[in-house]
């Protein structure tokens, strides 16, 4: 296994296709980090990790399809975003989430990141907690998408352009989406604060 | 609505999300993967069979797909194809493709 470390994608997917199932272990010791970085920026923490496994098991199925134009890491994550878009169309019901539905802690969050008007306010651990189920609850009623595309140009900052290419969707498709979604998104926060502040 | 609080707010989840913490994975998960992986190659149903399982489905879609139209065809052209054959087959040939003429 020491020498197959300092091998390229290429040359073990060259070996894996070839019948040394083995080797796919590299590429899973190599990717299995970034794969849940990707994947956990897009459906909650529970769901990771069988998510990723899925994505693995795809990777391995489709390594013929694998042509190199794009390093296997990008393909990968097509791959990935792929699966997360797949979760939500299977998990995509309520639409609407009664404000109701927030704790206090929520509310709590939201009016100390309005009184320090900071953006880190939410750098502490138990604060990025709460963060992502803030986010997750903004997220509610928004379509598959306009969800996908929200978190991938606006929360993790790809391109309209990447963003299209990991979605496989056209630019145009991806960029309309991204200003509506986003729209959506700060109407959300709106009407989170106007709850906060009806208290 | 204040813009401002707002934006404060986006660019707080903003920052939040792309701060989450890194989640790993246990040499439990990983070998999880690779026993599914190991099962698909001994089923085979391994990469290296995808191209031809794809190809089958592929060549068995268009094959039913030209029975279908060719069945289209047939009856549109009012063809008795189920006595045509039988003639073809238990009688002759030739009066069966040429109605008519036996009676000369």
């Amino acid at each position: 296994m020491g020498e197959l470390k300092d091998l390229a994608d290429s040359e073990v997917i060259s070996r894996v296709i070839e019948g040394r199932t083995d080797d796919f272990g590299v590429l899973l010791d190599r990717y299995h980090a970034y794969v849940f970085k990707v994947v956990s920026g897009h459906v909650p923490y529970d769901a990771v990790p069988d998510l990723a496994h899925d994505v693995f098991v795809e990777a391995y199925r489709s390594l013929t399809d694998f042509d190199g134009r794009m390093p296997f890491k990008n393909w990968l994550a097509g791959i990935a975003v792929h699966h997360c878009y797949d979760y939500w169309r299977i998990h995509y019901r309520n639409r609407e989430i009664p404000m109701s539905a927030f704790t206090e802690d929520h509310r709590e969050s939201l009016d100390a990141v309005v009184a320090s008007e900071a953006d880190s306010a939410f750098s502490r651990q138990e604060a990025q907690k709460e963060a992502r189920e803030i986010l997750q609850a903004a997220l509610v009623g928004l379509s598959p998408e306009d969800r996908m595309v929200l978190v991938l140009v606006h929360f993790e900052g790809h391109s309209v352009k990447e963003a299209a290419g990991l979605l496989g969707w056209s630019s145009v498709n991806v960029k309309v989406r991204a200003h509506r979604s986003r729209a959506k998104l700060r109407k959300r926060i709106a009407d989170m604060l106007k709850g906060s502040e009806s208290r | 609505m204040n813009e401002d609080r707002i934006d404060t707010i986006e660019k707080a989840l903003v920052k939040a999300h792309r701060e989450r913490p890194e989640a790993g994975a246990d040499p439990a998960w990983k070998a999880g993967v690779l026993e599914r992986v190991y099962r698909l190659e001994s089923a085979g149903t391994g990469s290296k069979d995808d191209r031809a399982v794809r190809f089958v489905l592929r060549f068995a879609a268009f094959a039913c797909a030209f029975a279908f139209a060719l069945s289209l065809y047939a009856f549109g052209s009012g063809l008795r194809a189920e006595q045509l054959a039988m003639k073809l087959l238990l009688s002759d040939p030739m009066a069966a493709i040429t109605p008519g003429v036996g009676e000369l």
